[in-house]
């Protein structure tokens, strides 16, 4: 069953159309990334899932309503934190969630284990202002998950974290998710993070959803791949050289190393032509994999 | 729902350090006002004593004998100011002598019957203006029905809980009733796109209508709570400390205005001048409960006015800076210049003072012969309802990019 539907949604904002065509579906229990670069449309996406603005044309769905038509119900199923989690400084986190909870009729003792789960039973009585950005996400998702909703939205959630927190944070929602059985809708610019996550990743550019594939970690299905190579003698006048070879899709200088991008497979075959060219080898290895290099092929065409 | 939204507005208002510190402006304002109200009504109550004139007509012939006996003034007509001195003396002597029945209780009425007479001899006279023949001609109205039902007049400058209440709502509806307000809740919508909170709420699975009305609502219980508890609480106290009874002191509300155009002022315009007997009797009393009852809608009103402008901006200090520069440039527009004061009766902000709407002064005020109570409620409530609706169609349209 699918928990989230969208079909044909465009949006323009000005004279500018930010989301050209969005078609995708989550099903229930799995985690989706969504990933692009900053200013993809991830966020305006995420903005129109929660109906914060509104679509011009398609349709969206959760869980079978119809956003525009039947907001308030299909907004049930969803628990949503749109960027950073911006809560009531001058109240409590105990006060922000209480909040939510009477809103969504939730008990007393709903929002206790919430707070148990994010880990903030210690300063639950701490007025928001003296949270740290860690503590903040927390908050946010707990308030996200109150009223056990079918649909979490997370909104580049790890924005702002130290590495550990960011491994918490990770935590805290696979338990989430695994404990309440709900579909997580990811979005992020964070490739590590999408891949420690999700299930499934759509890979969105200039408002387009280029494309959704399943993430296996190491074994992503790729058209080309990425190498690094470093080189004795006159690096510039190597370049020259590598760029006429007919395996080459791509070559550039970053930091003293020779960056190359090669069709699938054409690795011995470049090897050969290096020395063929009689060009003088230090080192040469493949530096990206899986959905690192998906990433790269589709939505920055090839090398940085 | 609704409730649920209410009290949940209601929570953040009041857990708000900027809604206390207003409170407390607001109180220490009003705890001042009435300092400078006890002040003046004890100088004003000396002066106006048998005693405090005698003394003050004694200081006063004091000075004009020095000004005779060092002859400092080149020029001085002698002979006026021993006249002067001697009417002086006549008025102390006259003094004196009812000094004796001061303290007799139907002292006031023979003190008023002078007051009448003299207003009485004023108006008899050739050169008095026909402004004055209707102030004289309502002070005499108000006389006879103090004498009819035998209850003393308190002078408006008389420290009690009415007159404070009274007073307090004349000062305070002129602009600074608005600016407070508006000082009060600029953020009510705006604040919450900057920080962005407002996305938290949105995204709860509620019509943007109900978080709109919600606010509104709580805002409207908040700002009328808050203004119209304390003037309620300063009644109330003054009250038990000075009594209630000077609400029963007949006065005349609901004067109405006409040109004169028999009268022309110097820039070629007729003079405004009241409506004979257009005045209805009334109380001190009736008059505070009515301007009470019409500052609460005024309140309503400026709230509406401000959260329109709350919905509009994303900042908080945008919507205050708007709010204010209006209610402030307005009320002196519409008082200063002749083009607005024709249409100065269909500005909600100049109803603020509604002591003065209740009695008519406002007419003179705005030099605007429309103005009346029922225009002013009119106008409030249709202010409220286009301000409300346009709030509502900005904010449930938009498109949140916040």
């Amino acid at each position: 069953m699918n928990i989230l539907e969208v079909k044909g949604v465009k949006k323009k904002l000005g004279k500018r159309e930010i989301i050209k065509e969005l078609d995708l579906q989550v099903k229930e229990g799995e985690i989706f990334g969504f990933l692009g670069p900053n200013g993809a449309g991830k966020t305006t996406t995420i903005r129109m899932l929660v109906g914060l603005i509104s679509y011009d044309n398609g349709e969206i769905k959760i869980c079978g309503n119809e956003l525009k038509k039947n907001k308030e119900k299909a907004l049930k199923n969803v628990g949503a934190v749109v960027e950073n989690p911006e809560l009531y400084r001058y109240l409590s986190g105990r006060e922000n969630l209480m909040q939510i909870a009477r809103i969504r009729k939730v008990s007393k003792e709903e929002v206790e284990d919430l707070i148990e789960l994010v880990g903030l039973k210690d300063r639950i009585n701490d007025k928001v202002k003296k949270y740290s950005l860690g503590m903040k996400q927390r908050l946010g998702l707990a308030a996200a998950l109150i009223g056990n909703p079918k649909l979490l939205i997370l909104d580049e959630p790890t924005n702002g974290l130290d590495p550990s927190g960011i491994m918490d944070f990770r935590e805290v929602v696979k338990k989430a998710a695994k404990e309440r059985g709900m579909s997580v809708f990811i979005s992020s610019h964070i490739l590590s993070e999408v891949q420690n996550l999700c299930d499934r990743v759509a890979f969105i550019n200039n408002g387009v959803i280029k494309a959704i594939e399943d993430i296996h970690e190491h074994t992503m299905k790729t058209e080309l791949e990425s190498l690094t190579l470093i080189v004795h003698g006159d690096i510039n006048e190597s370049l020259k050289v590598i760029k006429t070879l007919d395996c080459i899709t791509a070559a550039n200088i970053i930091d003293e190393e020779i960056h190359l991008v090669i069709k699938n497979g054409q690795t011995n075959l470049l090897l050969k032509e290096l020395i063929d060219k009689n060009i003088q080898v230090e080192e040469i290895y493949k530096n990206r994999k899986g959905l690192e290099q998906r990433y790269m092929e589709l939505v920055e065409g090839g090398v940085r | 729902m609704l409730f649920t939204l209410i009290r949940n507005e209601l929570v953040k208002m009041f857990k708000k350090g900027k809604t206390w510190i207003v409170f407390i402006l607001f109180a220490l304002f009003m705890g001042f006002m009435m300092y400078g109200a006890k002040v003046d009504s004890d100088n004003m109550g000396y002066y106006s004593s048998v005693d405090g004139q005698i003394e003050s007509l004694e200081r006063s012939i004091e000075y004009e004998k020095e000004i005779i006996n060092n002859n400092k003034k080149e020029g001085i007509d002698k002979s006026e100011l021993e006249i002067s001195i001697q009417n002086s003396q006549k008025q102390i002597d006259r003094l004196k002598s009812i000094a004796d029945k001061k303290d007799e209780p139907d002292f006031w009425k023979e003190q008023i019957r002078i007051e009448k007479e003299q207003l009485q001899s004023q108006i008899d006279m050739e050169n008095s203006t026909g402004e004055y023949d209707s102030y004289a001609k309502n002070r005499i109205k108000e006389i006879d029905e103090a004498l009819e039902s035998g209850i003393e007049p308190v002078e408006e400058w008389v420290f009690n809980a009415v007159n404070f209440s009274n007073n307090f709502i004349n000062i305070i509806g002129t602009v600074i009733l608005a600016v407070g307000i508006a000082v009060f809740m600029s953020d009510i919508v705006s604040g919450e796109s900057t920080p962005p909170t407002l996305k938290f709420l949105l995204v709860q699975p509620i019509s943007r209508g109900k978080v709109l009305l919600s606010k509104f609502i709580a805002t409207i219980i908040t700002v009328v709570g808050l203004i119209g508890g304390l003037e309620l609480l300063a009644y109330g106290i003054l009250g038990l400390f000075t009594g209630f009874d000077s609400g029963k002191i007949p006065t005349t509300i609901g004067i109405k205005y006409k040109w004169d155009y028999t009268n022309i002022e110097q820039m070629g315009t007729p003079q405004l001048i009241t409506v004979d007997g257009s005045g209805i009797s009334s109380t001190r009393g009736e008059l505070f409960l009515s301007s009470f009852a019409l500052q609460i809608l005024f309140i309503i009103t400026c709230c509406a006015f401000i959260f329109l402008i709350s919905s509009i901006f994303k900042s908080s200090m945008v919507t205050m800076a708007i709010s204010v520069i209006v209610s402030v440039a307005t009320t002196i527009i519409s008082a200063a210049s002749s083009t607005v004061q024709k249409v100065a009766h269909l500005i909600f902000f100049n109803y603020g003072d509604t002591k003065n709407v209740i009695v008519g002064g406002v007419a003179e005020m705005y030099r605007n012969i429309n103005f009346s109570p029922y225009t002013g409620i009119i106008v409030m409530l249709v202010t409220t309802v286009i301000c409300y609706v346009i709030a509502h169609i900005v904010f449930s349209k938009k498109d949140m990019l916040i």
